[in-house]
């Protein structure tokens, strides 16, 4: 059983102490991602560059 | 809406980062008190509010009795800081996730802190994760209540979440997710030895996870003998 201790009527800190510690206390998950996104649109200018790209080099043979 | 000062978020996350490494310290038994020497100061009291249950990791851990020195320096953060009531019907569920941190503190520190009624809204894996994640201080031995009860309810939740949060590469979040599957005990979906491996090779290098780096190790050991 916690042992009760009497708080003082009046935070000790102010306002902007008590919204740094929140922010703190909910951090969240990271803001940016670096992981690969599928992109659909990105279809079309896969299949350009694929079209584009100069050909394998030949065996003299 | 409230504007946090920034430059005082990054005094006290800096004041978290130092207290973390005397957590660590004491953890891997190269330390002494966590607690600083009384009377501590205000960002040192904040750090001891955001570390919360990890102050006496080395103690829960080794089933040891808290070190009083911290205990009387957490009580004194949570009345310099005094916790927040969250809302009756728990839908603020950031307010709700601060306040069962700050009961367990109170608790631990042998203060008197109401016990939330609600325990975060596991409906949707996805941001029930994120939120175990931020209450991952509690994965603890020796500690149990509502909220372990719903990370027991819900070990496929939390590996979904880990594997989402690594393949964001948010490792922070997915190394906290990874405690509480450690904190499990129990066969999970993922295999956490490896995951661990390479969340110990991916880590941000801070003292905080560092700490929670070991105090996963310590679980997954202490479950595995």
């Amino acid at each position: 059983m916690p042992t009760q201790i009497n708080a003082p009527a009046r935070p000790l800190t102010t306002v902007a102490e008590r919204f740094a510690l929140t922010a703190l206390l909910t951090e969240g998950e990271a803001p940016v991602s670096a992981a690969p996104v599928h992109q659909p649109e990105a279809a079309g200018f896969l299949l350009l560059l694929l079209l584009l790209s100069p050909k394998g080099p030949k065996d003299r043979r | 809406m409230p504007v946090t000062d920034t430059a005082l978020r990054d005094v006290y996350a800096a004041a978290v980062e130092r207290m973390a490494g005397r957590a660590l310290d004491a953890l891997t038994g190269a330390g002494g008190a966590v607690a600083p020497a009384a009377p501590a100061s205000t960002p040192e009291l904040a750090a001891l509010r955001v570390l919360g249950p990890d102050l006496f990791a080395a103690q829960l851990l080794s089933g040891a009795p808290l070190e009083t020195a911290t205990t009387t320096a957490l009580g004194a953060a949570l009345r310099a800081f005094p916790p927040e009531t969250p809302t009756p019907d728990g839908t603020d569920q950031d307010a709700l996730a601060v306040a069962w941190l700050d009961h367990v503190s109170g608790f631990l520190a042998g203060v008197a802190v109401h016990q939330p009624e609600h325990v975060p809204d596991s409906s949707h894996w996805q941001r029930w994760s994120v939120r175990m994640a931020r209450l991952a201080p509690l994965a603890l031995p020796g500690l149990d209540g509502p909220v372990h009860r719903a990370a027991r309810r819900e070990p496929l939740a939390l590996a979904r979440g880990t594997v989402r949060a690594m393949l964001r590469r948010d490792h922070r979040t997915a190394l906290r997710l990874t405690r509480w599957l450690a904190w499990l005990g129990t066969p999970t979906p993922l295999e956490l030895p490896p995951l661990l491996d390479r969340l110990h090779l991916v880590g941000d290098g801070s003292n905080r996870t560092a700490l929670d780096l070991a105090i996963t190790q310590a679980l997954l050991t202490e479950h595995q003998r």
